[in-house]
């Protein structure tokens, strides 16, 4: 197993490195002069020549790509992600504020997801091509084609305005997680029901299932035993990289319901063209999502004898 | 005294909107301690038969008949029933083993979770229980936290006969044990199982493609051929005496290996030709072959065959 955990880890090391690479290439490979780009957002629209060339020379635009890539690397390396265009706030602080929001909206939005959506798929495999099985997973197929942004507003609707129980944006205390949790989680249990059932239903089909049956063991030991722990394994990789998205912030989400996430702070940051901001948040979303596929990884080697006991 | 009465036992698939004769009016008996070889060409039927006995056949099934182990009548049994009956009275070895053990639990947990169930153990006891079952098929029993892939494909093939063997069961049913592995470990494993089966005084029925497997161990030998046996007889008589012209060619057919040696395609099972199944294939064919379905009959002692060549058929 240590083989495997070290070859994951050599791994992320170069989709970290080609995550640099992308993100710098953003800001240099976007349409126009990024010297006039960032001139643009720190002095207006009415710029003179001189600002533009003064910016490229602070800037370091005037030597080679691959220099200033170093360069980049090199503050990057340091936990320096450089100041907002607009703020001229440090943009790794800023992003470390934003946080914790996004992280308890992201561990919320799984939990209650993973507590619809694997009963309901275990069900409704187990129940498969009964009513119970149809109800399911048309309510499933009615979750994976609605919209997060027209369920937020639904429950906005119904629960603020109209029943004035939750509040309907904001951060603070627990109520305001309430509505964008359940937005988001909702509508990733649609999908993780569909995968829950479909791995029940291959596991059910194998052959080993056919053995456990034949040494006369009750569907209940069977169930728990033998079909459970096998078909939760891609449920579990799957579960790992929804957080990975959830945790480079939930943009739709988080607009909707004013969550101060990394979600919002990049779409503001778009809007405000602060593309220091928004490089230091792409990259930072990046890394954070190649670091939770390790641990997916490795948990998954843990769960899996047959990597666990994998011949190194 | 027979073990296992199967009394026109008729196992129909419904695959999209054809009906599959996977076995059509069975007549078999299983003595006590009795080694039964069910030879026959892939798709005849034998893997179905066996697990019908087990009670063990896919949702899409129409099944009748009946299936008499010792008085009880296995088709009529509830649910609960039949798992009393499986793995304690009637062991079964699935063909294809690699496919056949869970790969995410030890193969001890594998094999003691059938005391603990049948048996109400503590994990302890079960274990030791385990250990000693491992050492009677040839495993190490320190091996017994390991999973299945660590394990070749003739070790594996152990640990499903010691699954199956696990509660001494009356009946074991071997489907295509020796399918895939070398020539070498093909006859332990079935100098394995015919030794711990004559040991424990049980029945076997031994589902197998290679018929030398089948000469060397079995007393009696029963020939399927399109979902219906064709010939069955003792091994004395099928060796010196083989009847239907359809067992001649699979005995002519020793010295090479497998038994798709006659001539002509594998019949549907769906819409089996008219009169004699093998009809097509066969060289010895008369007038009412081609129309007339013949019955298995009594030819001489030991003996029966479905051809109009014998008897009174
Ligand atoms: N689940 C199923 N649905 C429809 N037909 C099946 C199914 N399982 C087996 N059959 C058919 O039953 C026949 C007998 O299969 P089997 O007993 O596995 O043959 P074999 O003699 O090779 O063991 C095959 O022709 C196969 O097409
Ligand atoms: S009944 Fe006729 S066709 Fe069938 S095996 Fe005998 S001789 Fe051949
Ligand atoms: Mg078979």
């Amino acid at each position: 197993m240590l083989k495997y955990i070290l070859k994951r880890i050599f791994l992320v090391f170069f989709v970290v490195i080609g995550v640099t690479i992308v993100t710098f290439s953003t800001m240099h490979l976007a349409p126009g002069d990024p010297a006039e780009v960032i001139a643009v957002a720190r002095y207006g629209d009415d710029l003179t020549q001189e600002q533009i060339d003064w910016v490229r020379v602070t800037e370091g635009f005037d030597s080679p790509v691959y220099i200033q890539y170093l360069k980049w690397i090199k503050h990057v390396m340091h936990f320096d992600l450089g100041r907002s265009l607009v703020t001229s706030h440090d943009i790794l602080e800023e992003i470390t504020i934003r946080l914790p929001a996004t992280f308890k909206l992201a561990v919320l939005s799984l939990v209650i997801s993973l507590c619809i959506a694997v009963p309901v798929g275990i069900v409704s495999a187990v129940k498969k091509n009964t009513v119970i099985d149809h109800l399911c997973m048309s309510a499933a197929l009615l979750g994976v084609s609605t919209p997060n942004f027209w369920l937020g507003l639904l429950l906005i609707w119904l629960f603020s305005l109209t029943l004035n129980l939750l509040p309907s944006y904001g951060y603070g205390n627990f109520e305001h997680l309430v509505l964008p949790a359940i937005t988001l989680g909702t509508s990733m249990a649609a999908i993780t029901t569909r995968l829950t059932r479909s791995s029940m239903l291959d596991v059910l089909n194998q052959e080993y299932i056919l053995t456990a049956k034949a040494k006369g063991l009750d569907e209940k030991t069977i169930l728990l035993r033998h079909v459970l722990k096998n078909a939760m394994l891609p449920v579990i990789t799957f579960a790992g990289l929804q957080i990975g998205f959830l945790l480079g912030g939930t943009v739709i989400v988080e607009t909707i319901f004013a969550w101060p996430g990394i979600g919002k702070l990049l779409v503001d940051s778009i809007y405000a063209r602060d593309f220091a901001m928004v490089q230091g948040c792409v990259l930072f979303i990046g890394i954070l999502f190649a670091f939770t596929n390790l641990l997916v990884d490795i948990t998954y080697a843990f769960l899996d004898p047959r990597i666990r006991y994998e011949n190194t | 005294m027979s073990l296992l009465k199967i009394q026109d036992l008729k196992v129909y698939f419904n695959a999209r909107g054809k009906t599959v004769k996977a076995n059509n009016s069975i007549d078999l008996e299983i003595r006590e301690n009795e080694i039964l070889g069910l030879i026959g060409e892939t798709g005849c039927g034998k893997s179905i038969l066996g697990r019908a006995i087990v009670g063990l056949l896919p949702d899409n099934v129409k099944i009748g008949g009946k299936i008499v182990y010792r008085s009880e009548d296995i088709l009529n049994l509830s649910e609960n029933g039949l798992r009393k009956i499986r793995g304690k009275n009637i062991g079964i070895i699935l063909q294809n083993p690699s496919a056949a053990l869970n790969p995410v639990l030890s193969i001890g947990n594998q094999i003691s979770e059938i005391y603990r169930y049948h048996e109400n153990m503590g994990k302890k006891e079960a274990r030791i229980r385990t250990a000693k079952m491992l050492e009677m098929v040839g495993i190490d029993p320190k091996r017994m936290h390991e999973y299945p892939h660590q394990f070749s494909g003739g070790m594996k093939q152990r640990v499903m006969i010691a699954m199956g063997l696990a509660l001494n069961p009356g009946l074991l049913i071997a489907d295509e044990p020796t399918k895939g592995l070398d020539p070498t470990t093909k006859d332990k494993i079935i100098d394995l199982i015919c030794e711990l089966v004559i040991n424990k005084n049980m029945s076997l029925l031994l589902i197998t493609h290679d018929i030398g497997v089948a000469e060397k161990m079995c007393d009696r030998i029963a020939v399927m051929y399109a979902g219906e046996i064709i010939e069955i007889a003792t091994i004395k008589n099928i060796l010196s005496n083989p009847q239907h012209p359809y067992t001649q060619d699979l005995l002519n057919s020793l010295p090479k290996k497998g038994l798709n040696q006659t001539a002509g395609e594998s019949p549907s099972l769906s819409s089996p030709p008219a009169g004699c199944r093998f009809h097509p294939r066969c060289r010895c064919i008369i007038g009412k072959c081609l129309k007339t379905h013949p019955q298995l009959m009594e030819t001489e002692k030991g003996t029966s065959v479905r051809c109009f060549l014998y008897g009174n058929n």
